[in-house]
């Protein structure tokens, strides 16, 4: 089933004078097996919009399907919520700051664990998550505080990934990775989609869109000014959503201002680019 | 999720918001003070009680602190409350004859009920006290009330500069901490932490999961704040201005002096019925009185003298 936001409003701290309305009447459709993109400045609410998705906010006003769980401030049972989150998997903003165990597999095995799985079939799960996550076998015994910034983050979204949710939600992941992890990281991502999982991707890397979505949701301070497909979107000058146009789609404009004939709708990445540019000089 | 606010500084701009933070911590002082001494009959100890009840929760509309969230802490309060009520009934207090009911064979005594009440509304009225103090006084501001109470122990070599900077240091990262509690409660319940159910095992592994990440960035933070503050030169034994003078306006003296004599009032009152036959008590409380302001006097000027100098 489909993920539907209907007019949700959300404000932190009400009744105080740090009042914040961070989500201002919020009405959109994500739609099982894409992957969607939210993309906005920063402090537009994307955040906020996402914690929605698995319970841990609960809209102050509208409400929330995500497949048969219906979340408004009137009907909140914990016990649901609790099994939602194991459909619906949130690798947070700074998910690497979330990691305690002693051992590395240990911190990935704690999230099924906590749905009532088995230590010894858990832990094999954990393996594998490990191991598409990029983290080589020698390092499953080693403590998660004894290893890079970039590689905490891959274990943490390796702790998500265990769940095997059926939504996998992601909060600018790739922030302060390199570009080959980013890479990697994204193409496990575009493989998880392909399984059927559903993606939705929070980030404020205009190429990434242009590279891997199926649907985009563009926010402006809480408010959600345009939910589109990438080839929609970047037909239109992005520039007036104050995005950047991507870079891919800067060197087609160029080289058809140059004369050479390309086929802009085969063109999503890099390869394709190539692809394309190797038809036209025939 | 949301009780956390609890005790927070709230930028509203009340009179009590206003006014000095020094003297705002006298005030705290002499009211519990008042709340705390002990009266001679049950009678003037309610009247008294619930004179000041009325007193600090008009100071409590002032300020806008939500009453709401009082009672949400007091919560945690009722396990306590009952205690107490349990204890004195079977271990009445001395003197206790006047019996209120019993039960099978246990007498419950009405000194028993009223020490219990008593307890009970000398606590609620104290964390209404400080709660007001926390919440309408920004935590800079009563680090600086509290260095400048602690101005003649500067003298001695106390590091006074040193212990309100730490002092400070704390209260502002307090807001912080608990954002980061939030953050990582949210990041453990999506990976199907229940922080509320459960049996004591989950719970324990529960908070061992919010409290280890917690202390690492703790850790990092101080770490990470002392590296900038020596970066950026400071010294704690450098003679420094200050961004921020407390004032000390017309307000605070009427304050100053209302508080002061409603502390004086409930001293004497405490002992009025003794000072019929024992004058001897009036004196030693107004010589304490006494003692207390010329402290605050002598403060005064020292302070004033260090800063001309
Ligand atoms: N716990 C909170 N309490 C009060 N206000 C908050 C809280 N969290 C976020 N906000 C406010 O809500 C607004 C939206 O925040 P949010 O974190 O959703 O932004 P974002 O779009 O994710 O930004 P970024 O791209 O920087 O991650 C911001 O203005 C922020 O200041
Ligand atoms: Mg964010």
């Amino acid at each position: 089933m489909p993920i539907n936001f209907k007019n949700v409003f959300y404000t932190y701290s009400e009744k105080t004078p740090f009042r914040h309305e961070a989500l201002k009447g919020v009405s959109l459709t994500i739609n099982d097996g894409s992957f969607t993109c939210i993309v906005g400045h920063t402090g537009c609410g994307k955040s906020t919009l996402i914690q929605q998705l698995n319970g841990l906010l609960i809209p102050t006003s509208g409400s929330v399907d995500v497949n048969e769980y219906h979340i408004e401030k009137k009907n909140k049972s914990l016990k649901k919520l609790h099994d939602l989150r194991k459909e619906v998997g949130v690798v947070f903003q700074f998910s690497e700051y979330q990691l305690f165990e002693e051992t590395i597999e240990d911190d990935v095995a704690f999230g099924p664990m906590n749905f009532g799985m088995k230590k010894e079939d858990v832990l094999k799960i954990a393996h594998e998550c490990l191991k598409t996550v990029g983290i080589p076998e020698d390092y499953y015994k080693k403590s998660p505080f004894e290893i890079s910034g970039g590689e905490k983050r891959r274990v943490a979204i390796a702790g998500i990934l265990a769940l095997q949710p059926k939504t996998l939600v992601l909060d600018e992941p790739t922030a302060g990775l390199d570009p080959r992890g980013t890479k990697y990281i994204l193409d496990l991502f575009k493989k998880l989609n392909e399984q059927g999982t559903t993606i939705v991707f929070v980030t404020h890397d205009i190429n990434i869109v242009y590279e891997y979505a199926t649907d985009v949701i563009v926010m402006n301070e809480g408010k959600v000014v345009l939910q589109t497909v990438p080839e929609k979107l970047f037909a239109e000058d992005v520039e007036q959503y104050s995005l950047e146009t991507p870079l891919i789609q800067k060197t087609v404009n160029l080289l058809q201002a140059k004369g050479m004939k390309l086929d802009v709708s085969k063109i999503r990445s890099l390869e394709d680019l190539v692809k394309e540019i190797a038809e036209a000089r025939k | 999720m949301t009780n956390v606010a609890l005790g927070r500084y709230v930028p509203y701009n009340s009179f009590i918001h206003r006014m000095d933070a020094r003297n705002k911590i006298f005030c705290l002082i002499a009211l519990m003070v008042a709340v705390f001494i002990s009266y001679p009959t049950y009678e003037i100890t309610f009247i008294v009680g619930g004179a000041l009840a009325v007193f600090i929760f008009a100071l409590l509309l002032i300020s806008h602190v939500s009453v709401k969230d009082i009672f949400k802490s007091l919560r945690v309060l009722w396990f306590f409350i009952i205690l107490l009520l349990v204890i004195n009934i079977f271990i009445p207090p001395k003197g206790a004859e006047n019996v209120a009911f019993s039960m099978g064979s246990v007498n419950v005594y009405w000194e028993a009920i009223f020490q219990s009440l008593k307890i009970i509304l000398r606590l609620i009225l104290m964390i209404e006290l400080t709660m007001i103090l926390t919440a309408t006084t920004k935590p800079l501001d009563l680090t600086y009330g509290l260095e400048w109470y602690l101005t003649p122990l500067k003298l001695v070599k106390f590091p006074a500069h040193e212990v309100a900077m730490t002092i400070s240091i704390a209260l502002r990262f307090i807001p912080t901490l608990l954002d980061e509690t939030d953050r990582i409660m949210k990041a453990q319940s999506s990976r199907g932490v229940d922080f509320k159910h459960g049996k004591l095992s989950a719970r324990l592994k529960a908070i061992v999961s919010l409290i280890i990440p917690l202390f690492i960035s703790a850790f990092q933070r101080s770490e990470e704040l002392a590296d900038s503050m020596e970066a950026r030169g400071y010294d704690p034994k450098a003679k420094r201005t200050r961004y921020h003078i407390l004032r000390f306006s017309l307000n605070d003296l009427f304050s100053f002096i209302l508080v002061g004599a409603l502390m004086s009032g409930t001293i004497i009152l405490s002992h009025y019925q003794w000072s019929l036959q024992t004058t001897s008590f009036v004196p030693w409380y107004s010589l304490i009185l006494i003692c207390i302001f010329i402290y605050i006097i002598l403060v005064g000027i020292i302070d004033a003298a260090r800063r001309k100098a």
